[in-house]
């Protein structure tokens, strides 16, 4: 043990691929390129096609946005802890946090669906002040409000409404709540009189509120609950209702300026760091690594504050009467697992192509340690969001599971009947029951007992196969969030083929630009003043109590 | 040898001054040029000493309101919970809040411990060992407030399901039985802990001692250890498994704690985020009595080389990071309130804001945000003043923090006619005050009686355990 040498860096280690990543990175466009498109072609093909590859962009952007923000967030929280060991390995993190600007281009179709103004997959995004019914909301809610009043005039949306109601009108069978916006639509040409008073409902609630917020005082609920379990019928109100309630949360400028806001921050945290840590390449100065450390603590918070936001913009709001402060955690654990089983892979595949010789056993068992560890928070933060809202059984928030096929309780969804038997979940065994349980074994248990094992975690093959197993999971587990807010009891699976090409042709794309990054610098940041600490990471002997007894 | 921190600088300008930020080394953590005989000498000391009067004039106060603190609970049971200022709606007033306050604090050592060591985080050695007995008595603290709250306190043995000839048992979908298992467990794992990295410096004291008395109960308590390599391996074995199931316990005993609160309907409660935040909430309290402790004992017992600036710092930086945890926490709370869209949720933050308890929200704002961010300044940070400041007021804060959300929820429930305020009656404010003459006197009694530096693990976090000799050159780096 004593006095070994520290391993040296090797040209291997601090190579620039250059031209040599030219047939990776055109191959990884062609085939991202081919998915997408094939993907689209799909979708046209296929009735409801399109709708679907909405949903199929959200989950697949979740996903690609998972890895990235793992990446960063790696970066940046091993440099908040000033952290020695993951020296040799932190540019492949780098330069997946310097691909935020490219997240940013790979944006634009959730624009478009937003500017579509059909509110899929974001119902928020579809015009509510039109026709009798919103009419009703217009007048009541001026008494009450009057900035409530402009925001139904969605900015985005006014034009294209009409050919929206036209298309609308073709569903015939509601599942979802994206389906159920539409037909809730539909009926609102047919008949008027009783949705009117449902928009009064909540029209009336929300004066109460004016009312109780003004004088302390105390109102009763809001009555969306309830009224109409049948059909999806209540969900209509309540979205619309909690979209006024929310404003300006919904509205077209706000949400742009929020990503904008994103993507600025988040492109001024990935790309400068990965700048610092590269240009600390050519001049090996320690005070470099000041200045990260310097700017670390306020790029976590940030990190904090806006993924929050950004999850609720991203996933939450593809409901918009849900709410849950967890969610953005829970985004977080599988992001962070995502990134984290990313790196085991792309420093696995470099150093199959024989680059990186010095990032040892150790690293991964390292990085393994934290995979279990995230395996582990991802079970505790979903079981704690999913247990408090199971046992509280609010309607509010329990209908949010109901729809991924995880409670019993209430039937909000609607079984059809008036007592509360007959009214169970439609959707508890349905396919969503099966991915819920899914994720239960093969995000939770099964890794948790299988990464437990050092010998998992530094042996060549299994680490491989549990990171690729961990990025399915993260992916199913995204899909398992927003899908069901297209089609639920059942998943679709007709629809599958579009779900995956997409997401392999996103992630195609995020790799090539990654790689496009990653070929211009070293593959490992060799300027970094604590390399030799990386290099000669031996975790046999990182209890201190073991140093001590090993002796010299 | 190979070691995390190969290259230890050991050629500091000032030798008591170990807070440098020179990212090409690694600062050493124990200062002075001490040789292990020195750390021997020091940690033993206490122990081995008649007290010093310092100790005296905390020990004495301290038992006197660890009296009264008995003396009231027997006040209690004789007359009635009836004595404290639990009404209805609030039915869980002073003792639930002490309770969480106590429990949060013993949460540090057991993070200290287990997850500091399986981060390989070697700066915890030196603070480690109080930083657990501190987890230890602030249970013990915690635990009584449940037991005597139950209203019928002969009977509290009922909270344990045992099979009993009235086929009675506790309901065991309710989380307050879950606690009841998440606190013993982490109870009776955290003393092991504790106890277990103890051991071979019991035999040390043993081994020191010439009060005959002392030798014999030191001798029992070290299990006859004799420091031989078969010892040292089935001593390391353990540790690391026990600091393996200690690190799920960190988060566990306070998400069961936060579902107390969190399953229930209640406005203000019923949030899914409470476990973690509550998990980051209870290590922030526990970081500021850390540092309550550590800066006047490092003082008063000599160890100023050994609890070193830079230990505190690293504890200052703790309390920030956890600081700001909470704070998100905070402002997600109110963001989400809004957010929810519900009229419950809605009217209790503003009721938390502007309503009869708003000075409590405002004085936790005030100590848990935005005081303790004197700690982003360095010179705060290595400031014993400054430091204690910070330390108390996040000691504060997180009480009130517990206040503000066991009472304003409770008071100011869903219909109006069932509202009432919360008023403490002397009896509240008095055993509150009288549960800290417990947890002093027995972390006194500990800094007294038992090894108070990990005397074994601090040497092996020294310059000479890498194989540098007494006093050191340049030729560290590299190895």
């Amino acid at each position: 043990m004593a006095h070994h040498a520290i391993p040296e860096l090797t040209d291997a280690d601090t190579v620039v691929l250059g031209n040599r990543a030219g047939p990776w990175y055109h191959g990884l466009l062609a085939l991202g390129g081919a998915c997408l498109v094939l993907a689209l072609i799909l979708a046209v093909l296929f009735p409801d096609g399109v709708e679907r590859f909405a949903f199929a962009y959200i989950v697949a952007y979740a996903f690609a946005l998972a890895i990235v923000w793992g990446c960063l967030f790696f970066t940046i929280i091993t440099t908040l802890f000033r952290a020695g060991w993951c020296a040799m390995v932190r540019r492949v993190a780098e330069t997946f946090a310097a691909c935020v600007p490219f997240m940013a281009a790979l944006f634009i179709p959730v624009v478009v669906f937003v500017v579509s103004g059909t509110g899929i997959p974001y119902p928020w995004a579809q015009p509510f002040g039109d026709g009798a019914h919103a009419a009703d909301v217009h007048d009541t809610e001026h008494d009450a409000d009057h900035d409530d009043g402009e925001h139904h005039e969605g900015e985005d949306a006014d034009e294209t409404h009409d050919n929206e109601h036209a298309r609308n009108a073709d569903f015939d069978s509601p599942a979802g709540p994206a389906r159920v916006i539409a037909s809730e639509d539909a009926d609102t040409h047919a008949e008027p009189g009783e949705h009117g008073e449902d928009a009064n409902h909540a029209a009336d609630a929300d004066h109460g509120e004016e009312h109780a917020d003004a004088h302390g005082g105390h109102h009763g609920p809001p009555t969306f609950m309830g009224e109409n379990a049948k059909d999806w019928g209540w969900y209509g109100g309540a979205l619309e209702y909690y979209v006024g309630v929310k404003y300006p949360w919904f509205e077209g400028w706000f949400w742009a300026l929020r990503w904008i806001v994103y993507f600025a921050v988040f492109s001024l945290i990935g790309v400068g760091y990965w700048r610092l840590s590269v240009r600390q390449d050519r001049t090996k100065d320690p005070e470099l690594t000041n200045t990260r450390e310097k700017w670390a603590p306020a790029s976590v918070i940030t990190f904090a504050l806006l993924t929050t936001f950004m999850t609720i913009d991203l996933l939450m709001s593809l409901d918009p009467v849900f709410f849950s402060t967890m969610f953005a955690i829970i985004f977080f654990a599988n992001a962070f697992t995502a990134g984290l089983a990313t790196m085991i892979l792309v420093l696995t595949v470099l150093q199959r192509r024989g680059y990186l010789p010095n990032v040892t056993t150790e690293h991964y068992h390292d990085l393994g340690k934290l995979l279990f560890a995230f395996v582990f928070f991802w079970g505790y933060v979903s079981f704690s969001q999913f247990m408090l809202i199971w046992y509280a059984s609010l309607p509010e928030t329990t209908y949010w599971f109901e729809l991924r096929g995880v409670t019993t309780a209430a039937g909000q969804l609607g079984g059809g009947g008036d007592t509360f038997k007959d009214a169970a979940a439609p959707t508890l065994g349905s396919g969503w029951s099966w991915v819920a349980l899914f994720l239960l074994f093969f995000h939770l248990f099964l890794p948790f007992a299988i990464l437990l094992s050092k010998h998992v975690k530094r042996h060549p093959f299994w680490r491989v196969v549990m990171s690729a197993w961990m990025l399915v999971v993260v992916y199913v587990d995204l899909y398992w969030y927003v899908m069901p807010v297209f089609s639920s009891p059942e998943i679709g699976l007709g629809f599958l083929p579009i779900d995956l090409l997409t997401a392999v042709g996103v992630v195609c794309l995020l790799l090539a630009y990654a790689l496009r990054l990653a070929a211009r610098h070293s593959l490992v940041a060799k300027g970094d003043p604590r390399l030799h600490e990386s290099l000669a990471l031996d975790t046999n002997v990182w209890a201190p109590i073991h140093a001590a007894g090993n002796g010299k | 040898m190979a070691s995390i921190t190969p290259g230890y600088d050991v050629t500091l300008e000032d030798p008591h001054r170990n807070t440098g930020d020179d990212p090409t080394r690694r600062a050493p953590l124990v200062l002075g040029g001490q040789g292990f005989r020195d750390i021997t000498d020091k940690a033993a000391a206490v122990a081995l000493n008649w007290p010093a009067l310092w100790w005296w004039a905390f020990f004495l106060p301290s038992v006197a309101f660890a009296g009264l603190f008995f003396s009231l609970i027997g006040y209690l049971f004789a007359t009635g919970v009836g004595v404290w200022g639990n009404n209805q709606p609030a039915a869980w007033g002073f003792p639930i809040i002490n309770f969480v306050f106590w429990v949060g604090i013993g949460h540090a050592g057991t993070l200290i411990s287990a997850i500091l060591f399986l981060f390989r985080q070697n700066w915890r050695t030196a603070i480690n060992r109080f930083a657990e007995a501190m987890t230890i008595f602030a249970v013990v603290c915690a635990g009584i407030f449940p037991g005597i709250h139950v209203g019928r306190p002969w009977l509290a043995f009922w909270l344990f399901p045992y099979p009993n000839q009235m086929a009675m048992w506790p309901q065991f979908r309710s989380p307050l039985l879950w606690d009841v298992f998440a606190v013993s467990t982490y109870a009776s794992v955290s003393l092991l802990f504790w106890y277990t990295g103890m051991v071979p410096d019991i035999a040390t004291l043993r081994d020191r001692t010439k009060n005959r008395i002392a030798k014999v109960a030191y001798g029992i308590m070290s299990f006859g250890w004799t420091g031989s390599s078969r010892h040292w391996h089935r001593f390391e074995k353990a540790y690391l498994l026990l600091a393996a199931l200690c690190t799920p316990l960190v988060l566990s005993v306070h998400s069961v704690v936060s579902f107390d609160f969190a399953v229930a309907q209640m406005p203000g409660w019923h949030t899914t985020f409470f476990p973690p935040y509550f998990v980051a909430g209870a290590i922030y309290g526990g970081f500021a009595m850390v540092l309550t402790l550590a800066v006047p004992c490092r003082h008063l017992l000599g160890f100023r080389d050994i609890i070193t600036e830079r230990h505190i710092e690293n504890c200052c930086k703790v309390m920030l990071g956890t600081g700001m945890i909470v704070t998100y926490a905070y402002t997600a709370e109110l963001f989400f309130a809004w957010y929810s869209g519900h009229h419950y949720e809605r009217s209790i933050f503003l009721f938390r804001l502007g309503g009869p308890y708003w000075w409590g929200f405002w004085l936790l704002i005030l100590l848990n945000c935005l005081i303790p961010q004197i700690m982003w300044i360095k010179k705060c940070r290595l400031n014993p003043w400054t430091i204690m400041i910070a330390a108390m007021a996040v000691n504060a804060g997180m009480w009130f923090e517990r206040y503000v959300i066991v009472v304003t929820s409770l008071a100011n429930d869903f219909v109006p006619s069932s509202w009432d305020q919360f008023n403490p009656t002397w009896v509240d404010l008095w055993m509150f005050a009288g549960s800290f003459g417990l947890f002093c006197t027995n972390f006194l009694l500990f800094l007294k009686f038992l090894p108070t530096v990990a005397i074994a693990e601090v040497k092996t976090v020294t310059p000479e355990a890498h194989g540098h000799g007494g006093h050191h050159d340049a030729a560290t780096e590299g190895h």
